[in-house]
């Protein structure tokens, strides 16, 4: 099997809520070289996505889309030992992830933490359903320079740019670097709620990290 | 007696009082320019009118208008009177830092429970008995007045409001001053450092205003007073008494207004873009096409304190008729930012100076014509400094002078070692300027143009004649403008939006403006569609092809030099207010931040309607206040939204209602 069909059929067996196929393939793909950020990437994420059309469309209910999370987030857990870098003796910089109040998908910003751990950030994972002021009173103690916000509901959106008015009011909007995400967000809305960047998917958020970082010095 | 009654306006700025009397459609009858006496502007200013009502008779004075440097200079340099700041629904532990780190100046501060969250939904209830208590305190400590500033007042201001109520029947006679009456943007912090600075203005301008009153009443002058604010609107002196922190900056934003005025541009449907172009620096101010300032939210930074009033936006640069002109290694023309002595100046002061250039023209070191002047401040300590302080006890003298006798090192880093010294003001540097590119000219015959002739030649190249320095001089002023329409041109990119204030596009933006004359490219054209006005001494010799470079044709008015009190003259009042409505997520209604509280709705159409319906007699009264005799009110609408979910949806971040007020009766 080459690495499509690999994903093909963990895309498959996660609609299937099959977990021992997923865990499985995934075991595969592993086997035959395939890079642990492309099995995210082109296996599970587009799982979770179908699933979450079809959750929409009303064939498939929540009870289902708990299960294909909770296989998503095994698998997710399994394979961050596999990123490695993570001791890196200096850090590139100190980031907080958290999901806005109100919403708890996890999956997004867990893998967003992953990903830039296993690229030489600090990451403090704030959890999910956070409140803003909760979100303050980290950065007062944790002094990041970068705070990440998830929020995957169009309703919750509305707290990323309440966070940036508190952060705002409480004069420490300056001392670092806002980025927000999840699958409904676009640039638009970062650039209008003054986020200072935003990314489509974790590995694009390094990158835009690190040019966000790049300017401050 | 002939004549109509007309205005009076004075600007009272840092150095000097200007005075203007306009009447008869606004014509400029009379300017006075007096030194400021900084520890009594009353009297400069009578002073000034004294000089006044040798050309015009006192009954003709109607209406005086003044702008001031008074709440700038008592905020730069700790002057206000102690004050009291009561802090509601403030961190504790942020307080302690705040006031670790002098936030808020010489103010007491109290702290009290309440405030609210960034929806405008209340955090905690006011602690009223608190509220009482702190103020008792604080009056204990002999403040004389009292702020109060709530947490997210700007989002809902109704614990600021209630404590100023309890705080008026407790204390009568103090006065108080809210944040959100003063702020409108976000961080707490700023806005109680804003509050606290204006409880502290207030005994202050009350005196000022009070002693102009008894100047003009003195001289026979029955006229109303008004005030000039820091975007350049004009209120009434009893507004200005409750705002004082409000009128900072106020000289520059008179200053642009009546740079426009006196360049005559009339009703217009473009911005007016003043270049004021001094010795040292150069500002710009941008009026829109109405003729006012153009604002920035941000506030301003006076003396250390943030300020976090509307002000005018001035962009500033060090590039001015003495700034000194060095060339870099790579053989480009660096002009500014440092201030020097021109060569010119230097010469007619000391002639020596004439032949020390010599010296260093025939030098074969001689790369900089400079000359070192002893100056008044003191040595670091440093041994070769010492040793170059004694050589220059003597009188002026050249780099190569001072470096002579040194070690290696000291001769290598002796320009940097004079540098250093000219900023401590232990030496004062004179060298070539644009001022002394004019001398060369003879554009400019103040001063004889030997010494600037020999400077432009040592520049130019080692033995350039003297057609070589004035190809030389004629590349400096093109220089000159060329930077001066960069600025403007890059300031009006900022403003649009389209670049950010530390934008990488610099160097794409000054290859455009240089495009036509390289004649590499296409020959690209920069419009910059706005009238192009110069004010300062060296306006006339740079603004002509710094405007052209920009399409366009540059105003250089007379009477400039008292364009400050033209400006408050022909100010009138105005007023802008923004309501904000947020939806709210969780009942699918909208939240309207009115200036007393918040009011939900379920629809955003009513919500709108309704807060127009409300916010037009509130702000009819608020002008009624200010100062506005017949207040006519705009208002434009912009509902924000932004594609999400890959384009799939849009969603609404809030609704902006733009208020504009301006006096139908000016
Ligand atoms: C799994 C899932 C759940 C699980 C979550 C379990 C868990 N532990 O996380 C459960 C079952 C709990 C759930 C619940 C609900 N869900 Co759901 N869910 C999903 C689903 C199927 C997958 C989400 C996911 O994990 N994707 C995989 C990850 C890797 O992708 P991602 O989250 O988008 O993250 C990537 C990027 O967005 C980005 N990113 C994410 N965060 C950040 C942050 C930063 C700073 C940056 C830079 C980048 C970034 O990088 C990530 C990695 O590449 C989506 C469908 C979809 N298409 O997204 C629906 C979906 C998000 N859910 C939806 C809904 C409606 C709900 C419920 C309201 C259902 C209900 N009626 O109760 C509840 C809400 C609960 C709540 N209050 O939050 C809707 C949202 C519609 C909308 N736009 O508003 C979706 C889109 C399904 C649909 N099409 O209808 N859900």
């Amino acid at each position: 099997m080459n690495s499509q069909e690999l994903f093909n059929g963990m895309i498959n067996a996660l609609i299937e809520l099959d977990k021992d196929e997923v865990l499985n393939l995934v075991a595969k793909a592993l086997a035959d070289n395939v890079r642990p950020m492309d099995i995210l990437n082109g296996g599970i994420t587009v799982g979770l996505q179908q699933i979450g059309e079809l959750f929409s469309e009303g064939e498939v209910f929540l009870p289902e889309l708990l299960l294909a999370a909770d296989i998503a987030m095994g698998v997710m857990k399994d394979l961050s030992d596999r990123f490695g870098v993570g001791d890196q003796i200096e850090k590139r910089g100190r980031c907080i992830f958290a999901t806005v109040e109100g919403d708890v998908h996890d999956i997004g910003k867990s893998l967003v933490c992953m990903i830039f751990s296993a690229s030489g950030y600090e990451v403090l994972d704030a959890g999910v359903d956070v409140p803003s002021q909760k979100i303050i009173d980290m950065i007062k103690e944790e002094k990041p320079d970068v705070v990440g916000l998830s929020s995957l509901l169009s309703t919750t959106m509305q707290a990323q740019r309440e966070f940036i008015e508190a952060a705002k009011e409480a004069g420490l909007r300056d001392s670092f670097k806002i980025m927000v995400g999840g699958a409904p967000v676009s640039r638009e809305w970062a650039e209008k709620i003054g986020a200072d960047g935003y990314a489509e998917d974790a590995s694009s958020a390094v990158v835009e990290v690190d040019k966000l970082l790049e300017q401050r010095v | 007696m002939d004549g109509t009654r007309g205005i009076l306006g004075i600007d009272a700025g840092g150095t000097f009082t200007d005075l203007a009397f306009l009447a008869n459609g606004k014509i400029v009858e009379a300017r006075v320019k007096v030194p400021t006496r900084h520890d009594d502007l009353a009297a400069t200013i009578g002073e000034g009118i004294d000089l006044i009502l040798r050309e015009v008779d006192a009954w003709r004075i109607g209406d005086v208008h003044l702008a001031s440097t008074l709440a700038t200079n008592a905020t730069v340099e700790n002057k206000t009177v102690p004050s009291g700041l009561i802090l509601i629904g403030y961190d504790e532990e942020d307080i302690k830092k705040a006031v670790d780190r002098n936030l808020f100046g010489p103010a007491e501060v109290e702290s009290v429970p309440g405030g609210h969250d960034e929806k405008g939904n209340e955090k905690e209830p006011l602690d009223e008995a608190k509220v009482i208590e702190s103020s008792d305190a604080l009056l204990e400590k002999n403040v004389e007045g009292i702020a109060i500033s709530g947490y997210f007042s700007v989002r809902n201001p109704t614990h600021e409001i209630r404590a100023k109520e309890l705080l008026k029947l407790r204390h009568p006679n103090i006065s108080i001053t809210c944040g959100h009456e003063l702020a409108s943007e976000l961080d707490a912090f700023k806005r109680a450092a804003t509050a606290a600075i204006n409880a502290g203005l207030i005994p202050i301008i009350i005196k000022l205003l009070e002693a102009v009153k008894n100047v003009m009443h003195g001289l026979g002058i029955n006229a109303s007073l008004s005030v000039v604010k820091g975007d350049g609107s004009l209120v009434s002196a009893e507004w200005a008494e409750s705002h004082p922190v409000e009128t900072v900056v106020s000289g520059p934003a008179a200053s642009a207004m009546g740079a426009r005025f006196l360049a005559g541009v009339k009703k217009s449907e473009r911005p007016s873009w003043i270049v004021d172009i001094g010795g040292t620096t150069t500002d710009i101010i941008c009026l829109d096409k109405h003729g006012n300032p153009v604002l920035k939210n941000e506030g301003a930074s006076i003396g250390g304190h943030e300020i976090l009033v509307k002000t005018i936006d001035i962009r500033t640069f060090g590039l001015g008729g003495d700034s000194r002109i060095v060339r870099t290694k790579d053989g480009s023309l660096k002009i500014g930012p440092r201030r020097v002595i021109p060569l010119a100046v230097a010469a007619s002061e000391e002639p020596s100076v004439v032949n020390m250039l010599r010296e260093i023209e025939t030098s074969p070191s001689g790369r900089e014509p400079v000359i070192v002047f002893p100056g008044k401040g003191k040595c670091s300590g440093m041994p070769a400094e010492e040793r170059i302080m004694k050589k220059l006890a003597k009188g002026p003298a050249t780099l190569e002078y001072l470096a002579h006798g040194e070690k290696i090192g000291v001769v290598h880093s002796i320009g940097q070692i004079i540098d250093k010294m000219d900023e401590r003001g232990a030496a004062v540097i004179a060298a070539f300027t644009p001022t002394d590119a004019l001398t060369v000219l003879r554009r400019l015959d103040k001063w004889d143009n030997q010494a600037s002739s020999i400077g432009a030649g040592i520049l130019a190249s080692s033995h350039a004649n003297a057609a070589e320095a004035e190809a030389f001089c004629l590349d400096v002023c093109e220089a000159v403008s060329r930077n001066i329409a960069w600025e403007v041109f890059r300031k009006a990119l900022c403003d649009d939006g389209l670049i950010s204030k530390n934008s990488e596009y610099d160097s794409h933006l000054k290859i455009g403006l240089r495009s036509r004359e390289l004649e590499t490219g296409p020959g690209i054209t920069l419009h910059l569609n706005g009238n192009m006005i110069g004010v300062g001494a060296p306006a006339w010799a740079f603004m002509e092809r710094a405007a052209s470079m920009l399409s366009e044709k540059a105003a250089l008015p007379e009477d400039a030099p008292v364009g400050g009190a033209v400006g408050a003259a022909v100010g009138t009042f105005f007023m802008r207010h923004v309501l904000l409505i947020t939806p709210l997520v969780k009942t699918g209604g909208f939240r309207v931040h009115l200036p007393n509280g918040i009011k939900d709705f379920d629809d955003l159409e009513k919500a709108a309607s309704d807060s127009v319906n409300f916010m037009i007699p509130w702000l009819k009264s608020m002008a009624a206040e200010a100062g506005g005799t017949a207040p006519e009110i705009e208002w434009t609408r912009k509902d924000e939204v932004a594609i999400i979910s890959g384009g799939a949806r849009s969603i609404h971040l809030w609704t902006r209602i733009m208020f504009n007020v301006e006096d139908g009766g000016a």
